[in-house]
């Protein structure tokens, strides 16, 4: 059984459909990747999934039980935690506040102490140095480091990552591979929106390419690479009369 | 009840709603142009119904003439001055600062009248009907010509301004800005010259809406109705969700309708009920909570802040119980030197400040904008006094905490789906319903004789004005405490980033309701001293925008202190009564005086975080001193702004990277699932 | 299609810009010879859009020079850019979707011409617009609003079109209908700038195209010369 079980889930602006009966499965323990043009409807089906985004139809269903309906923080508190592609860090508090803020929400249910727990992740993601530093201030890529960070602090079965690479040195882009590999190990499950399709294949066991809101193509790296169909997408067709 | 009543009843309903849905159409224009909600759209009307009169009757001028001036002159020229001088510098601000701007220019504007028109006439001044008391038979029934003539105008406004804003290049324009200022500018036509004329046009309309409407008003030109009669407005605008303006104009004739027929009603009736009275006078408040819980509203957004953060400072336990021991000996002191109208003066200045303290968990740290608190300072007063009766308890303290604070949870009960402005008009409507009903129901407190006793060992004035502060300080740092602790982080959190805070893990529902609780329940504790301290006190000194200490003030001279700061509480407070006690001791500068609190609300515009925040930048960039537990990056930034290098750019050691840019560039142009609404 | 590169009509250089602290162009230089389309291309977040932003007059550049026919242009505010002659098209959909297409057509006039004459002119050239006069923008189709959003840039006779991703959102069939729009409107003389994500799509109508990685051009030339790199500059190695 996957941790999370997507299935034929629809969504609808007005007459457009953002979402077209995407059905995608993430096990635990691996990472899982989501990729497809600007517009495909990926951030749209991390809504779906965190419940800021009703269904028109589909469910969505975390280790076995049905989920479609709960509300956000139920979901959070059953497992499922997010980073947000266009940040939502908790800009006017510090590094540090914005992770322990996510781990005291996580103490009201378990005895774990925050401020460890809290430490303890500002080391795992070196963000040491800008503990103190209020987080609207932080480039871009370190404010994703911090949002992760606040994401892992409430302890996640599933972590959906939106872009998190995005704004990352090299460097930092090669740390965010190590870091999610060994987060999978550790048993969570991972699903990852990224653009930068070179860490996608490299990291992801699985990966689902949507457009226009509909699944085009699903299967390892390989298979993804090699479809027509995907490059098609990314690039756009030469069939054009000049 | 006869055919020729219904029919006469229907015709004054329809003039009636004919000049809300004026004024109504004016607020959606000026509102949808420019993204800012006019709360001094009623003043603007007060003061162009006030030169008209000015000039008709004061002046003798013909009325074309001085209808002529006042409409087309002075009205479009006061919305341009209000564009250019303020309202274009609000783009990019925050909803708190945008409402209190506006407020801050009610509450000028109705200094100016004060000033203007008040020294030498009062009551009100008359504004005749057009026509004068001359009447058509119709249908059996006599109609004054004055409501035929709203009739023609608001139909000739309808007509207009369909005519306008679909035939006409600027009217086209105006409707462009609204779907997409950017574009706009692309296609050539410079929108912040369009935003002008939408001033220009919603100051007109509110003017002729005052013209029309004040002759008809049994205290005809009296400057707080007029510019209380907005609220009509604002329920019509409402229901058309402030967008559609013939839905606008259905809101106005419901209530016009509703409002004619119940004076019928009540005609019908020997002697109505009291509670058919109280919903008779309150009908567009309760039309506009009413709407306001009804509409659809958005469910948590995901988006980017594109508004700036304010600064929250984090002092610590040690420097804040230094200066509340400071402040009660300060005052302490200052109390012995003073005496009489200026010692009451005093008290009434530290009783105000717990009301602003309030302000701080509630808009300065959760973001909630609630124009309701010196309400629940009335309520908490109020039921003080029932329950432990007119001798005086310390445990009145108690029972105004608990009270306000069980009413102010239950007003966000319905109030937790409201975000910003609705919020900010939800409580304001609750403010004047209470005001108008329960504070006025009661015949003590409305004519402001309840008795409010002291216990025997606090009756001297000096122990009194020190126990006040003690208690001030003390839930000072009880609020202190919330913010360095871990709720304080929860209500924080849910201003920065709703959707965050929802997919971490939080409650938002019980946060708001024991922020909303917390923050009514100091309210209370200040309405009670209040009382306690002048001995008498009744609807006028909880008043939302009459009587002494309007509560609109309230709100405006919190955020001018610092909303988010405690100390900005105190000096707010200062700030409020001591310009009417200026002026009252300086006869010479008692004008400056009231126009003082709007002139000081209006430079919010440039300076959100308050004057408290804005002084200790002062001194710190002079003595380098850095509080190291304030959370503060802003000072630095401005400071360190780097300097765009011959190179490189750099960011924290490292060049800003493609996959950076492409966050930057989605930040500008939102793609259609970023907000996962369609593009 | 023109072989012939012409003298600059729009120069780009050394353009900076910034938002807030972060800067996104680091020194762009770009020509645009006068009657040709030129393509800039380049990975998500390059810098590609920030660039036409900063010709339409949306982003400030900081440093640097932006000429328009030998004239400067930057700092200039983007209404009196557009009666200038530079007519842009924003990403995502270049119409007012609550305002009928006659309407929309009619916000062009802000530029200096009537709109009778921006309306003949409109209808010749996208006869399907002409049937929806009466229609509001916002319930066309994705295809006719782009076609509505090329009739509006086109209605001033402006100097330059700039195009930011006229495919947004877009099925590839009516993709490859609108880029044959824009080479019909090449043909007439109409100098373009381009930023598209389908690239083999828009290197079928350009002259010249440039690649854009990381805030500078990394590489110009003509299409044929630009299209091998295109893949692995997208998608990473597709071996």
């Amino acid at each position: 059984m996957s941790l999370l079980e997507v299935s034929d889930v629809t969504v609808r602006f007005g007459g457009n459909l953002a979402l077209d009966a995407v059905s995608l499965q993430v096990s635990a323990g691996s990472v899982t990747g989501l990729i497809g043009p600007n517009g495909a409807g990926k951030t749209t089906m991390f809504n779906v999934i965190t419940g800021l985004q009703p269904v028109d139809a589909g469910r969505v269903a975390l280790d076995g039980t049905d989920i479609t309906g709960v509300r956000p923080f139920r979901r959070a508190r059953a497992g499922i935690a997010r980073t947000f592609q266009r940040l939502e860090s908790f800009g006017s508090m510090t590094v540090r506040e914005n992770i322990l803020v996510a781990a005291e929400v996580r103490r009201d249910r378990d005895g774990a102490a925050p401020r460890m727990a809290t430490d303890a992740l500002l080391d795992r993601l070196s963000l040491g140095d800008v503990a103190d530093e209020r987080t609207e201030e932080l480039p871009t890529g370190r404010a994703r480091l911090v949002e992760i960070a606040r994401a892992l602090a409430t302890r996640p079965k599933l972590l959906l990552l939106d872009e998190p690479a995005s704004g990352l040195s090299e460097t930092e882009g090669d740390g965010l591979a190590v870091l999610l590999t060994e987060l999978a190990q550790g048993g969570l499950g991972i699903l990852l929106v990224e653009h930068d399709v070179p860490l996608v294949m490299r990291v992801c066991a699985q990966i689902f390419v949507l457009d226009f809101g509909a699944v085009l193509a699903s299967g390892s790296a390989r298979e993804i690479q090699a479809d027509r169909n995907v490059q098609e997408a990314y690039l756009g067709t030469t069939e054009v009369v000049a | 009840m006869s055919f020729s009543e219904i029919l006469q009843f229907t015709i004054l309903g329809l003039a009636t709603a004919g000049v809300y849905a004026v004024a109504a159409s004016g607020l959606v224009v000026t509102y949808q142009t420019s993204g800012i909600f006019n709360f001094a759209h009623g003043a603007v009307g007060m003061i162009v119904a006030y030169v008209y009169w000015e000039l008709r009757v004061r002046q003798h001028l013909p009325a074309p003439l001085a209808i002529f001036l006042a409409l087309f002159v002075v009205a479009p020229l006061l919305g341009a001055l209000i564009e250019r001088l303020l309202m274009r510098h609000l783009s990019g601000s925050s909803v708190i600062t945008r409402i209190v701007v506006t407020i801050g220019l009610l509450v000028g504007l109705l200094g100016v009248a004060r000033v203007v028109w008040s020294g030498d006439i009062t009551p009100p001044p008359n504004l005749p009907r057009f026509f004068g008391d001359n009447v058509v038979r119709f249908g059996g029934v006599n109609l004054p010509w004055h409501q035929i003539v709203v009739l023609i105008c608001a139909v000739l406004v309808a007509v207009g301004l369909r005519l306008i804003l679909k035939s006409t290049r600027l009217g086209v324009a105006m409707r462009a800005v609204v779907d997409d200022r950017e574009l706009t500018g692309l296609n050539g036509c410079n929108p912040a010259r369009t935003s002008m004329s939408a001033w220009m046009l919603g100051s007109f309309l509110a003017g002729l809406a005052g013209i029309l409407i004040a002759p008809t008003l049994p205290g005809n030109l009296d400057q707080a109705t007029l510019t209380l009669l907005v609220i009509n407005a604002f329920a019509a605008a409402m229901v058309g969700r402030l967008r559609s303006l013939p839905m606008t104009f259905v809101g106005a004739i419901i209530l016009g309708l509703a409002s004619s027929y119940m004076d019928l009603g009540a005609a019908q009736m020997s002697s109505s009920p009291g509670w058919y009275d109280d919903v008779r006078g309150s009908l567009p408040v309760i039309l506009l909570f009413v709407v306001l819980l009804v509409i659809p509203q958005e469910r948590i957004k995901v988006s980017a802040a594109t508004e700036k953060l304010g600064r929250i400072p984090r002092p610590s336990f040690r420097k804040g119980i230094i200066a509340g021991v400071s402040l009660v000996i300060g005052v302490a002191v200052v109390g012995q030197l003073l005496q009489g109208a200026d010692l009451r003066a005093l008290g009434v200045v530290v009783a105000l400040a717990i009301v602003m303290l309030s302000y701080v968990p509630l808009t300065g740290y959760a973001g909630q904008i609630s124009l309701a608190q010196l309400t629940f300072a009335g309520l908490g007063a109020y039921v003080a006094v029932v329950v432990v009766g007119p001798e005086g308890s310390l445990l009145g303290l108690i029972v105004a905490f608990v009270a306000a604070g069980v009413i102010g949870a239950l007003v966000a009960l319905p109030a937790l789906r409201l975000h910003g402005l609705y919020l900010a008009l939800g409580t304001m409507a609750f403010a004047l319903v209470v005001e108008n009903v329960i504070f006025a129901g009661d015949q003590n407190f409305s004519s402001g004789t309840r008795a409010f006793g002291r216990p025997s060992f606090l009756a001297g004035q000096h122990a009194y004005l020190i126990f006040m502060t003690v208690v001030f300080v003390v839930l000072g740092l009880g609020v202190l405490a919330l913010r360095r602790g871990s709720y304080g982080r929860r209500l924080q959190a849910l201003k920065d980033s709703p959707a965050a805070s929802a997919t971490i893990g939080m409650n938002q529902t019980y946060v708001k309701l024991a922020v909303f609780g917390f923050s009514a329940g100091i309210a209370g504790i200040g309405g009670y001293l209040l009382g306690c301290w002048k001995g008498q006190v009744g609807q006028s000194d909880f008043s939302l925008i009459n009587g002494a200490l309007p509560g609109l003030a309230v709100l405006l001279l919190a955020v001018v202190g610092g909303i988010a700061v405690i100390a900005g509480a105190f000096v707010g407070a200062v700030f409020l009564v001591a310009m009417p006690r200026l002026g009252e001791i300086f006869p010479s500068i008692n004008n400056l005086m009231l126009i003082a609190p709007g002139l000081v609300g209006v430079t919010l515009a440039r300076n959100p975080d308050g004057a408290v925040m804005q002084a200790v930048d002062r001194v710190r960039e002079r003595f380098g001193d850095k509080d190291d537990d304030t959370v503060d990056g802003s000072v630095a930034a401005d400071r360190d702004d780097p300097p765009v290098g011959p190179e490189d750019f750099v960011v924290g050691g490292r060049t800003a990277s493609t996959a950076e840019l492409a966050a930057l560039d989605a930040g500008l142009g939102v793609t259609r699932e970023d907000c996962g609404v369609p593009a | 299609m023109n072989d012939d590169i012409g003298v600059p009509l729009l120069e780009l250089c050394g353009v900076r810009a910034s938002y807030g602290r972060i800067e996104a162009l680091h020194g762009v230089d770009l020509v645009l010879p006068a009657g040709s389309v030129l393509a800039l291309l380049g990975p998500n977040g390059a810098g590609k859009s920030t660039t036409l932003k900063v010709l339409g007059g949306l982003v400030p550049a900081t440093r640097g020079c932006v000429h328009l026919a030998g004239r400067h242009i930057n700092g200039t505010a983007p209404h009196e850019l557009a009666r200038a002659g530079v007519a842009m098209i924003p990403e995502g959909r270049g119409v007012f979707p609550r305002l009928t297409v006659h309407e929309n057509l009619r916000m062009a006039s802000h530029t200096g011409m009537d709109t009778a004459t921006i309306e003949e002119r409109a209808y010749e050239r996208f006869p399907r617009l002409g049937e929806r006069r009466r229609q509001l923008a916002g319930t066309m189709s994705g295809g006719e609003q782009q076609m509505l959003a090329l009739a509006r840039g086109l209605a001033s006779d402006p100097a330059v079109l700039v195009l930011d991703e006229l495919s947004m959102g877009l099925a590839p069939l009516i993709v490859a209908e609108l880029y044959e729009l824009v080479a019909q409107v090449a043909a007439t003389g109409v100098s373009i700038l381009v930023v598209e994500q389908f690239a083999r799509t828009v290197l079928g109508v350009a002259d010249l195209a440039a690649i854009m990685v990381g805030g500078r051009i990394t590489a110009e030339g003509r299409p044929s010369e630009i299209e091998a790199e295109l893949a692995s500059a997208y998608l990473g190695d597709t071996t």
